[in-house]
């Protein structure tokens, strides 16, 4: 069975991407307050009843009735960053290749290029403040589970547990309300909470708060809305994300998604810079 | 953080029209400093009444400002200000505003209260082109005593103006502001006006009652970065604009001099809803050998760090680089780890931006520098003095608290907050700080700035003698074997 990881995933890749734009610059984890951690256990994964429903109602929400048979290869998303109330736009170009790679390229008016990736085993990313970098621990993992285009099926492989908090209605950025399915997700990586909500009607995933890995190995708030979801190729994919981080709004938007496009010559090979820092 | 992790400074900015640059750069500066500001901001007569509509903008404005500070500032106890009483105290004077300025300075009163650097209101007329020219120059009328006449030419702006620039520095030195710099073939140097002289006046008033005025008003700014912000937006103006000056020359006599403004040089660069401003980058080489980079913003990264990384290059056997932050205004913050990343040899810690999530709490977000594979290893020397704002120091901070740089001038502004700027419901601009800056030495910049390892500052005979001391001092270390 597949996943409606589309969702989780992309929430999470909008998620990674900020604080690519963000600092990109070399942040380092903060690492306090927030990011309520518990400690790593070597129990199996464990997923309450009531949060297996919400799960798999999720899931089955997310995939049209043959979109199992289909086969997810690879994911091509084209958009836009923007934050509005600073006045910045950002063209976006996502690909993802699963188990083989991901490329992301950030064009942002008044500061440049930024691009983030994953060529075989090697995380980088590279922006003209920055320089080319080679990424490393959770902030690596964090990319790397974004080729994972069934990460919800493996669940196992990411969460320690999971587990039913209730229900809750919740404004989204529009103002109006939803009633949602809660559940919170330790992972099995450091131990940190976040938590997701899910739509009570329809099962796809709606607001997430969680952690996201930054470089030097800490963690940054992220609050996501997943809205506007279309369906491409049997899959629920949310066009538009706005998530908030500290006191700064994004909303991504996607104009086109393109489920199993071929990969294009050379897009997942590792940039020059990035083969130059690898040499020594 | 994020795209806008700027620690934009928005004084003086020259953006294409220089009235627009003036405005903000005057109101942020008085709203920085604690003095009542609607004694001298509501100077503006020419504005009408206020319509039902506008105020009622004028109050959604103050509440989004009085929400986004209680929100996102990254003390929630808001530096000990009791927000409430605040709001109490300062709404009625928007509510019964009859003036944009009056509600302008209402809702820059309440973030005068905050008394940290970062927080203040840029008028609409910054992003359009529509209005209150009359406000140009407003700043201490109230204070003067002095003959308050413009003799200044007309306004000659208009849709197409340019911004201007006279082409010299000044910076106030034991209370005279001292000519620092003089561009060649600027209309400056045109005009014969020489560094070391003394200006006396400026659109015809004397600027001793704007000293007086600095030194007087206790606020986050040091009297010396105040009045060098007036002084820096007087010696800007639309391109083809004259001001008429008075120096006292080498020989102690009176020189009046009317200087024309020409198009400020430099690329035009600004981000989101920070107006364009003109960038000045230089990098050349002195005797020796020795490598000067010069920036007067954080701005354009596109151009400006392939500027640089191109004049490391071409200095890489270089005894020694300096790296020239007077009067830098700050800009994109992580443009300072880009920089330093090609002075270093191992990963380390620039600095931390401590910060506040609305569902989570506080969090830190440290800089990060990632060197570079080829970098510079020679000796490296920054300049920095009072107008070294917010990302100047940093990037000095940065650098001299890794024992990277040594650091020669005299200490910075303290005004390092990194900040944003976003657009309020009446159209002007809110410019407010999101986070402190830690640096890796651990302590806050803010009020505190860079301190130099050598204390060195202009002296007017040095500068009559066509001496820059504090750059000399820099090559003279270079050059030297410690």
């Amino acid at each position: 069975m597949k996943s409606n990881t589309r969702h989780t995933t992309l929430a999470m890749l909008l998620a990674a991407a900020m604080p690519m734009i963000l600092s990109t610059p070399a942040l380092a984890g903060p690492g306090h307050g927030h990011s309520e951690e518990v400690a790593k256990t070597t129990d199996a994964p464990t997923m309450d009843a009531k949060a297996k429903a919400v799960w798999d109602k999720s899931i089955k929400a997310s995939l049209s009735e043959n979109a199992e048979e289909r086969g997810v290869k690879t994911m091509r998303l084209t958009g836009t960053m923007s934050m509005p109330a600073q006045g910045i736009n950002a063209t976006m170009n996502i690909f993802i290749a699963k188990d083989q790679g991901m490329r992301l390229d950030m064009e942002i008016p008044g500061i440049g290029s930024f691009e983030q990736g994953i060529s075989g085993d090697v995380a980088w990313s590279n922006n003209m403040m920055e320089g080319p970098k080679i990424i490393e621990g959770d902030e690596a993992k964090q990319l790397f589970k974004q080729l994972d285009l069934y990460a919800d099926l493996n669940w196992e492989k990411y969460y320690q547990s999971i587990t039913f908090k209730g229900q809750e209605t919740i404004t989204l950025p529009d103002d109006t309300e939803m009633q949602t399915n809660v559940l919170e997700l330790v992972s099995i990586d450091n131990g940190t909470v976040s938590t997701q909500y899910y739509n009570a009607d329809t099962g796809l995933l709606a607001k997430a708060v969680s952690t996201v890995a930054i470089p030097g190995g800490g963690e940054m708030p992220s609050t996501a809305y997943t809205t506007k979801y279309r369906e491409i190729e049997g899959l629920m994919i949310p066009f538009k994300t706005v998530s908030s981080s500290g006191p700064m709004k994004q909303i991504i938007e996607f104009s086109e998604v393109l489920v199993n496009d071929e990969i294009k010559d050379g897009e997942l090979d590792l940039p020059e810079d990035i083969k130059e820092l690898l040499e020594d | 953080m994020t795209t806008l992790s700027i620690s934009a400074s928005f004084y003086g900015l020259a953006s294409r029209r220089s009235l627009s640059i003036i405005i903000p750069s005057i109101l942020l500066l008085l709203g920085f400093v604690g003095c009542t500001s609607d004694t001298i901001v509501q100077t503006t007569s020419t504005q009408h009444t206020l319509t039902d509509e506008r105020r009622a903008q004028n109050v959604a404005s103050f509440e989004y400002v009085w929400n986004s500070v209680k929100d996102k500032h990254w003390d929630p106890d808001l530096n000990g200000i009791d927000w409430n009483q605040a709001r109490t105290d300062l709404l009625p004077k928007v509510q019964n505003a009859t003036t944009d300025n009056q509600a302008r300075a209402a809702i820059n009163e309440l973030l005068n209260r905050l008394e940290q650097s970062h927080f203040g209101i840029i008028p609409s007329s910054a992003y359009t082109k529509l209005q209150e020219e009359s406000t140009e120059i407003e700043d201490d009328d109230s204070d003067s005593t002095e003959s308050t006449t413009n003799t200044d030419s007309d306004d000659k702006s208009d849709d197409d103006s340019k911004p201007g620039w006279s082409g010299m520095n000044a910076r106030l030195i034991n209370n005279q502001f001292l000519v620092t710099k003089v561009v060649p073939d600027s209309p400056a140097d045109q005009s014969g006006i020489k560094t070391g002289w003394i200006i006396d006046s400026i659109r015809g008033r004397k600027v001793n009652s704007l000293i007086e005025l600095a030194n007087t008003i206790n606020g986050v700014m040091r009297p010396e970065t105040q009045a060098g912000l007036i002084l820096y937006s007087r010696l800007h103006g639309d391109a083809g604009k004259t001001v008429k000056m008075t120096f006292i020359d080498g020989n102690d006599q009176t020189q009046k001099i009317d200087l024309t403004f020409v198009e400020s040089p430099g690329i035009m660069a600004g981000i989101g809803e920070l107006p364009e401003s003109p960038i000045e980058v230089e990098a050349t080489t002195l005797d020796n050998g020795i490598g000067y980079f010069r920036l007067s913003m954080f701005m354009s990264p596109g151009t400006v760090l392939p500027t640089y990384q191109q004049f490391i290059k071409d200095h890489m056997d270089a005894p020694g680089i300096v790296i020239d932050m007077r009067g830098n205004f700050g800009g994109i913050i992580l443009m300072a780890p880009g920089m330093i990343n090609w002075l270093i040899d191992e990963k380390g810690l620039m600095g931390t931006m401590k910060m506040r999530d609305a569902q989570r709490g506080p969090f830190d977000i440290p800089l990060m520098l990632n060197p570079r594979k080829k970098h510079y290893t020679g000796k490296v020397a920054v300049l920095i003095d009072e107008m070294s704002i917010s990302n100047a120091e940093i990037l000095s901070a940065g650098l001299k608290d890794i024992g990277r740089a040594t650091i020669f001038g005299t200490r910075t502004a303290g005004l390092a907050l990194p900040s944003t700027v976003e657009r309020l419901p009446n159209g002007d601009g809110f410019q407010y700080a999101f986070a402190d800056y830690i640096t890796s030495g651990g302590y806050s910049l803010e009020s505190n700035g860079t301190t130099p390892d050598i204390d060195i500052t202009y002296t007017r005979q040095g500068l009559l003698n066509g001496h820059d001391e504090v750059l000399d001092a820099a090559t003279d270390w270079i050059n030297s074997n410690e």
